[in-house]
């Protein structure tokens, strides 16, 4: 029968549209740095092999899914420690180089957690949701956030807490109770700041966004340059190509977590905004397949993937025009980079996986 | 639990009703979201675009491209005379160390620690830096690159060093006229290193047309127009370092036998018009500091070969004499003396010699340097003639020596001229010339008749692969008298030394020319002639039938002894001694026995 037509079309249309755009911007602000058609070429070869996984991925019932869980999760978990013993890049250890390409096991530890998080509320259903449940359920996600907290990585467990956040509302958790996490979440942090565990360079970058204009801090210098390339985007861009902060090459990872400048300056407010409605649009196409998921596994792991969307974009985007701090956060299906792009398509077959089956009748 | 629902209601997406009311809070909070990147957007991209557009313009000039390695000076056989030497600075932002965790002092003894220099020292310096809020001061300059090595491994904060060119002269004052000198910052300030800044110093790449803030630089918006820095190149002069070093020598025993305020040696090639040898004195060490009053310092740095000029007086009769063998009213003359003429051109006349020199032709004019039959020999050719053929022999012009400061002499033009002046002319009064055009007239009248243009670099070379990028061939300028004139006016000068003025340069078994001069100083502020105080020279070209070597000496007020032949002959032989023995020319008993004249060390 027609699977095709059971597929969520403007889903799959946003994915394929931000991944061309993302492609053209990769190639566009690498194009003086030398190595443009090697970087477009890995893209590429990248957005074709996460449509593959994501096409197998839609393929599986979520039952199958469900039933990877306990692999996928160990094989995250031991990613996660073995990248921790390689050799640091920027003085961080993410990065697991395989041949050519590094894999970067964080962006796979957002997927394993949604699915650890699906299948252990679903196991636990008829427990009853309180604080203690709640608890219990975090530690699948302390586990991987620990261990990308040492890489050091600030910006995932803050991304792994949200998701959490958010699939336990869609379960309906008490909100009173959330809220409870959310504030001693925050006077964790607090704590950490007021007893100098976070270290100064950290402090600069978290705070550097509300004084853009600062020109004596080096932390809000990437600020002020991506903000005047998204300013000299005007209303319709300088031109794709026609950048000059893009074509100088002229923001430190442009192509990857400052994807977004390149979009701002050379296609403007309108190809901006644009990006921000395709997002929406993906959001708001993940919402209805979680509410109307078959099972409590589908709707909670939709809600996740959603939630992870939805940190993401808002941080990403809110970083380059400083609504948020700048974290070294990749902008999904747009920035340069394998294994954020392979985690997203995976996400995506899972939420189209879950739509595909949104008829059939669970017992 | 089981529940089935219809495709429809999938469509329109209806949440859940278990979960309904929080779909709808969760869509509030990211329509929210959403909204606020938006409307941010918004602002930064379209509403406040001044802003930003002023963030943007914070875009100015960028730094001094990098400076390419400087060329070196060298001699005719390739001995440096002039290298640069890279060397450590140290730099500040002074405002960014004021502002960073060490503090200005504590930066100070930091560096101090590291670097072995004197911490108050280096903190003034950035004490005045940071009172003027100066983002680019330097600490310490030229040090060794091991000096600075651990301040580098260190890397204070707001603290870098930069590679800059120490000028070092390896012969010290060797030839310091020609080589110039360079500022303590390494530009240029005089001779050749001035005249020739442009091939040694490269070129510096053009700076990057735009900057952001932070010094980057701006491509892929207009790139074009960048050059590429391209490396300095080196230049070969024409300089004979023996020579140069035998010239110097000489100039200094003259100056401490006759005590001069001045003495000049240049010894030139007469067959291609290369400088050989030029040497001045007062001079300077081109690599220190200058020393004495600012007067001195003046007359230290005064290439006086290229930049004074001066009345001739008789060295001018060699011109004289070619300039009489060449023309139509010249039928053998003679002219008779008595000491005392009473109306040349209208005035009396004195000869130096009062006891007068008889009756005199044109080589007995020259052999005994007699004035009154100068003076009758210019008048018997004419103004016009006269004055035409010094012309061709670049009087009155500058020659392009390829040093700064030429100076143009002057010829006075025809029109205007009285006898009198004509007369004087004879003798060399009455017009002023430079030591280079002297000399280069007297090699032209010397060398067969042409006039060659003086010069001293001899090649420019590429500074990497050390391959000559240009060759400075010889150059005649012009034909000036015919190679039977030249061969007269050349026995003429053999008589000067065989049995005139010039005795006392004389080498044994070797045939030479010369020419004594000395003239009387035209003193401006007194308004005429001064007396006793002259400038003395001599003129000499070596060997006699063909010229290879042509040397000038002067020496301006000698206090002990007063002519051409006794104060500035003996350096002209001096230097005679060196080139013939160098060149092969010296008879094996002549260098014996002269051997004690000649300094050693040559």
């Amino acid at each position: 029968m027609s699977a095709m037509r059971r597929v969520d079309m403007q889903l799959l249309t946003v994915v394929l549209l931000l991944s061309a755009i993302g492609a053209l911007a990769i190639y566009s602000c690498m194009r003086n740095a030398g190595d443009a058609t090697s970087r477009l070429t890995m893209q590429l070869a990248y957005i074709i092999v996460g449509l593959a996984i994501m096409t197998g991925i839609m393929a599986l019932d979520t039952g199958k899914i469900r039933g990877l869980t306990w692999p996928i999760y160990i094989i995250v978990l031991v990613l996660l420690a073995i990248a921790l013993m390689m050799g640091s890049v920027r003085e961080t250890h993410r990065w697991i180089p395989i041949g050519p390409v590094n894999i970067q096991p964080a962006e796979l530890a957002k997927i394993a957690v949604i699915i650890m998080l699906g299948a252990v509320v679903s196991k636990l259903e008829h427990e009853e949701h309180d604080f203690i449940f709640l608890i219990k359920t975090l530690f699948y996600v302390g586990a991987p956030a620990l261990l990308i907290l040492l890489q050091p990585d600030l910006g995932t467990p803050i991304v792994l807490f949200f998701i959490w956040l958010v699939m336990m509302y869609a379960l309906g958790a008490n909100s009173v109770h959330l809220g409870a996490f959310v504030l001693a979440g925050l006077l964790l942090f607090a704590g950490a700041w007021g007893f100098g565990l976070v270290r100064p360079h950290q402090k600069a970058r978290l705070t550097a966004f509300m004084h853009p204009d600062d020109t004596s801090q080096a932390a809000s210098y990437h600020l002020r340059q991506s903000l005047i390339a998204v300013g000299s985007g005007h209303l319709w861009g300088q031109g794709l190509f026609h950048g000059v902060q893009s074509q100088a090459d002229f923001i430190p990872d442009q192509e990857t977590d400052f994807i977004f400048t390149v979009i701002a300056e050379e296609l403007g407010f309108v190809g901006a905004a644009s990006i921000i409605v395709l997002y929406a649009l993906m959001l708001y196409r993940g919402l209805c397949i979680s509410a109307s998921a078959p099972t409590v596994f589908d709707r909670v792991v939709a809600a996740g993937i959603v939630g992870m969307l939805l940190i993401e974009v808002y941080v990403n985007i809110g970083m380059t025009i400083g609504l948020a701090p700048v974290k070294g956060m990749a902008l999904p299906f747009l920035s340069y980079g394998g294994s954020n792009l392979l985690a997203h398509m995976m996400a995506v077959g899972i939420l189209q996986s879950i739509y595909m089956r949104r008829d059939q009748i669970v017992f | 639990m089981a529940q089935a629902v219809s495709p429809e209601t999938q469509k329109h997406c209806l949440p859940h009703p278990q979960a309904r009311g929080r779909v709808r809070l969760f869509v509030a909070g990211m329509a929210f979201l959403m909204l606020g990147l938006s409307l941010k957007l918004l602002n930064v991209q379209v509403i406040s675009r001044g802003h930003y557009m002023l963030l943007d313009a914070r875009i100015h000039r960028g730094p001094d491209p990098e400076a390419p390695v400087p060329g070196g000076i060298y001699a005719r056989d390739l001995e440096p005379l002039a290298m640069s030497v890279p060397l450590e600075t140290i730099y500040a932002d002074a405002v960014k160390v004021a502002g960073s965790e060490l503090g200005v002092e504590g930066t100070a003894t930091q560096i101090a620690r590291l670097t072995g220099l004197d911490a108050a020292e280096i903190g003034r310096q950035l004490e005045r830096g940071v009172e003027r809020n100066q983002h680019s001061v330097w600490l310490a300059r030229l040090l060794e690159p091991e000096v600075v090595k651990p301040l580098n491994e260190k890397r204070l904060d707001g603290v870098w060093t930069e590679t800059e060119y120490k000028r070092v002269y390896p012969g010290g004052r060797l030839a310091c006229h020609v080589l110039g000198k360079r500022t303590p910052w390494h530009e240029p300030k005089e001779g050749a290193e001035l005249r020739w800044a442009f091939l040694l110093d490269g070129r510096p790449g053009t700076r990057p047309r735009n900057v952001d803030s932070y010094g980057r630089s701006i491509l892929g918006a207009d790139s074009s127009g960048i050059l590429a820095p391209e490396p300095g190149k080196n230049l070969v002069l024409t300089l004979d370092r023996s020579l140069q070093e035998v010239a110097e020598l000489a100039l200094d025993q003259c100056m401490e036998r006759s005590a001069p305020k001045s003495a000049t040696c240049l010894v030139m090639d007469p067959r291609t018009g290369e400088i050989l040898a030029l040497a001045s004195r007062p001079n300077f060490d081109p690599g220190g500091a200058s020393q004495g009053t600012s007067e001195e310092v003046q007359a230290q740095h005064s290439n006086l070969p290229v930049v004074r000029q001066y009345e001739p007086g008789s060295l001018f009769k060699v011109l004289l004499a070619a300039a009489v063998l060449r023309s139509e009213a010249y039928k053998g003359q003679t002219y008779y003396c008595s000491g005392y003429a009473p109306d040349v051109g209208g005035q009396p006349l004195r000869c130096w010699d009062p006891r007068g020199h008889g009756a005199c032709d044109l080589t007995n004019m020259i052999t005994h340097s007699c004035n009154i039959a100068a003076a009758n020999f210019a008048m018997l050719i004419g103004a016009e003639d006269y004055h035409a053929f010094l012309q061709t022999l670049g009087i009155g012009a500058p020659m392009g020596i390829g040093l700064p400061g030429e100076a143009t002499g002057l010829l006075h033009p025809v029109s205007g001229m009285r006898r009198r002046d004509l007369a004087n002319l004879g003798f060399g009064q009455g017009v002023s010339v430079t030591d280079i055009q002297m000399l280069s007239a007297v090699c032209a009248v010397a060398n067969g008749g042409r006039l060659m243009q003086p010069h001293v670099v001899r090649a420019v070379m590429d500074a990497e692969t050390n391959r000559p990028v240009r060759e400075i061939e010889p150059l005649e300028v012009r034909s000036v008298c015919s190679a039977e004139v030249s061969a007269r006016v050349r026995e003429m000068m053999g008589t000067v030394i065989e049995r005139g003025t010039g005795h006392l340069a004389a080498i044994d078994g070797v045939r030479m020319g010369g020419k004594t001069g000395t003239a009387q100083k035209w003193l401006a502020d007194e308004g005429g002639f001064s007396h006793g105080r002259n400038i003395v020279s001599f003129v000499m070209i070596a060997p006699l039938d063909e010229p290879r070597f042509a040397i000038l000496v002067t020496a301006d007020e000698p206090t002990r002894g007063e002519h051409g032949s006794d104060v500035a002959a003996p350096v002209a032989k001096t230097v005679a001694m060196v080139a013939l023995r160098e060149a092969g020319l010296l008879p094996e008993q002549a260098s014996v026995a002269e051997a004690e004249d000649v300094p050693s060390g040559t």
